[in-house]
């Protein structure tokens, strides 16, 4: 079984906000915008952000406030962690291992490591799929 | 933690547009009147505790201690096919069967999950016809089940998960009317059974942990307005408006989940009321009323005129939401319930009005000190008390000492028989939360662990003298128990409840097990005894789901198990 480090940060996710860091941000709405600066994409957010409203909201809320508070939480440098809390479904939370793909799951946890405050960095599907 | 999804593991098929319409009109339905249900013939099974007081026992008396090891299988009938309950990619549970079959001279009504009620011949399982409710598509059902339908002159009603309540012709199983009790989208869902009193359907709804307002409503039968709505949670200037600081009573939470019982000789509807959100009691300082209270109301107006707190300020998500069971002892009108909290309330009901009479724990409570001995009040030990910030561990877990399902009682010997869970406690600390409509609003996270005398047991049914308060036998489980419980004057106790699928028949004086059978699915539906044409029937429907599959969850990562509960979903008969 895996231990979660949270200074553990995936090998690709970090080249690609190193590569990105300082591009202009996508023009999104303010409140839900990508924090600090690391870009993600407008599109990669959106998606994210709709796939988040969809499946997530009703347990931590629009502004991650609610349930395991997302926004401001530390645990979400680690996105192996995110990734797999989302596949595994710890404690009450649902499983989403079967009924999400790894497109889907990674865009989520960009979604949540680069909205309300957080900013780390985006996460590709690839990812997801190792940690199946 | 690894979970089965429920859309793999069983063979639902989508209903791409309306049910075929086989439909065939019952002839000759006996309508249900107030005098049928304020004294129901023996055979029949018209409420959900078959009779107003909600002692669950059938007067029945062909099937007795001395032959219940010959029940055979009169016949079955699976559930489906279900329709697709959510567009939502994955249900926080799986659905179940969670209502008793009703039977009104030789008519069985049976509900699934998916709201769908069916009407069906009692003695043989032929189908008269099926009725569905249709849901929103992006609703996400935390709690898919649906508690059973409500029998009033020639109708059936039945409260839904998008907040409503329909009415249904019980002959033809055409919609009657629709009436909408709350936003669904803000957290208000419903799963009980209605309640009907002289031509008013009484519904509560669900949604203590999205911060809803809680309510009681009462509809006219033959229209569907709306004649009354009492909140649970009263607002500054009502009645205990001054046990909530500011705006807290906003999103009290205090949801109705279950069906309420009827106290014919006093015309008052008791209800229960569940935990206040949220779950955290120093977010809300005050008693909190009428959270994890009993109320009765005026069936005709909705006015509160009693009620009973059983802990004030919680901080457990002990739900007080199973009315209390009541009976006629020794000529004192008592009303008895065994809380979520451990502890069993013998209260007095004289003229309607709530008193304390006794109280002590049925299981290990570690929360209490003592119920103060003329009011019942508990005194809470500090260190049990989560608060903001604030850790605590605490027996029972939050599933509590008893949930949701029924208890029976054996008035003839004043015994009551009923499903309990012991050896889990919980742990919560509380965190700052944002209220946000229909969004979890808790406070807090959600831990149990099974103890370590869980290796011995952790289910059990129990048998108390009510007279004494004193338990007459105990029948341990190694699994959890969430059977609601039948007793029958031929001195039988049924109860299903384990996730070994068992569906077991116990001597009601000894505890002796003299009948079981293993069926497809664990049960967690009421069973229920009828009769046609002289023979008594037994029924019970399988479909293991919900709270039962959550509490297994948690026992499992506690004890590095992984238990599989086979599903069911199917309506079994049984008789001699």
């Amino acid at each position: 079984m895996k231990t979660w480090s949270t200074a553990l940060i995936s090998a690709p996710a970090l080249a690609l906000s190193v590569g990105l860091a300082g591009l202009p941000q996508g023009g999104v709405a303010a409140e839900n915008a990508p924090s600090g600066d690391v870009a993600i994409p407008a599109e990669v957010h959106a998606q994210g952000e709709k796939l988040y409203k969809k499946n997530c909201r009703f347990c931590h809320g629009t502004k991650g406030t609610s349930g395991k508070r997302l926004s401001g939480n530390k645990k979400l440098v680690d996105a192996d962690y995110v990734a797999h809390v989302i596949l595994v479904g710890p404690g009450y939370m649902t499983p989403f291992a079967e009924h999400l793909s790894d497109e889907e799951i990674a865009l989520i946890v960009t979604y949540v490591r680069n909205a309300w405050g957080n900013a780390y960095g985006p996460v590709a599907a690839e990812d997801v799929a190792q940690l199946r | 933690m690894k979970r089965t999804s429920w859309l793999l593991a069983t063979s639902f098929v989508v209903l791409a547009a309306a049910l075929p319409v086989q439909a065939d009109n019952i002839a000759d339905y006996t309508p249900v009147t107030a005098e049928r249900l304020a004294a129901p013939e023996e055979g029949n099974w018209l409420l959900t505790r078959r009779t107003y007081d909600g002692q669950a026992h059938s007067p029945l008396t062909e099937i007795t201690t001395g032959n219940v090891a010959d029940l055979k299988v009169a016949w079955s009938l699976p559930t489906g096919p279900y329709a697709k309950l959510s567009d939502f990619a994955a249900l926080p549970a799986r659905p179940a069967h969670q209502a008793p079959a009703l039977v009104n001279n030789g008519v069985m009504f049976m509900t699934t999950p998916d709201q769908q009620i069916i009407a069906l011949d009692a003695a043989s399982g032929e189908e008269h016809w099926r009725f569905r409710h249709d849901l929103p598509s992006d609703i996400i059902p935390v709690h898919p089940t649906n508690r059973g339908v409500a029998l009033w002159e020639d109708k059936l009603f039945m409260a839904t998960l998008d907040a409503k309540v329909v009415a249904v012709s019980a002959v033809t199983g055409e919609k009657l009317w629709e009436a909408t009790m709350e936003n669904w989208e803000n957290g208000y869902y419903s799963t009980l059974a209605p309640l009907v009193v002289d031509g008013v359907v009484m519904a509560g709804t669900s949604g203590g942990e999205f911060g809803i307002r809680g309510f009681v409503q009462g509809f006219d039968a033959n229209t569907g307005e709306s004649l009354w709505k009492t909140y649970t949670i009263p607002s500054p200037k009502e009645p205990g408006g001054d046990t909530w600081p500011g705006d807290t009573w906003k999103t009290g939470g205090g949801s109705v989940w279950i069906t309420g019982n009827y106290d014919v000789k006093n015309g008052l509807a008791m209800w229960g009321v569940g935990n206040a959100a949220p779950w955290i009691g120093d977010m809300r300082p005050g008693d909190n009323l009428y959270t994890t209270s009993t109320i009765g109301l005026d069936p005709k107006t909705g006015e509160i005129k009693t009620h009973f707190q059983y802990h004030p300020n919680g901080n457990w998500d002990w739900d007080e939401v199973v009315p209390p069971t009541l009976m006629e002892l020794d000529g004192q009108d008592l009303a008895v319930r065994f809380a979520r909290n451990g502890w069993i309330y013998k209260l007095d009901r004289t003229d309607g009005q709530f008193s304390f009479v006794d109280g002590r724990p049925y299981v290990y409570q570690d929360v209490f000190t003592e119920l103060n001995s003329e009011t019942g009040r508990p005194s809470y030990r500090y260190e049990k008390v989560a608060g903001t910030g604030k850790r605590a561990s605490f027996c029972p877990s939050a599933w509590g000492g008893r949930d949701w399902p029924g208890d029976a009682y054996n008035p003839g010997t004043a015994t009551l028989f009923i499903s309990v869970n012991e050896n889990h406690c919980g742990s919560a600390e509380g965190a700052v939360v944002e209220y946000e409509p229909g969004v979890l609003y808790l406070g807090s996270g959600l831990e149990m662990y099974p103890t370590e005398d869980a290796k011995d047991h952790i289910g059990a049914l129990q048998a108390w003298d009510i007279r004494t308060l004193k338990k007459k036998w105990q029948v341990n489980f190694k699994m959890p128990n969430w059977g609601p419980v039948l007793s029958t004057e031929g001195g039988v106790v049924f109860v299903g409840g384990t996730g070994d699928a068992m569906f077991r028949a116990f001597d009601a004086e000894t505890g002796d097990m003299l009948w079981s059978r293993e069926m497809d699915g664990g049960i967690i539906a009421p069973p229920t005894s009828f009769e046609v044409d002289g023979k008594q029937y037994i029924a019970v429907t399988t479909g293991w789901g919900v709270d039962g599959d959550r509490f297994q969850g948690f026992i499992d990562a506690g004890m590095g198990t992984e238990t599989k509960i086979p599903q069911g979903g199917t309506i079994w008969v049984f008789a001699l």
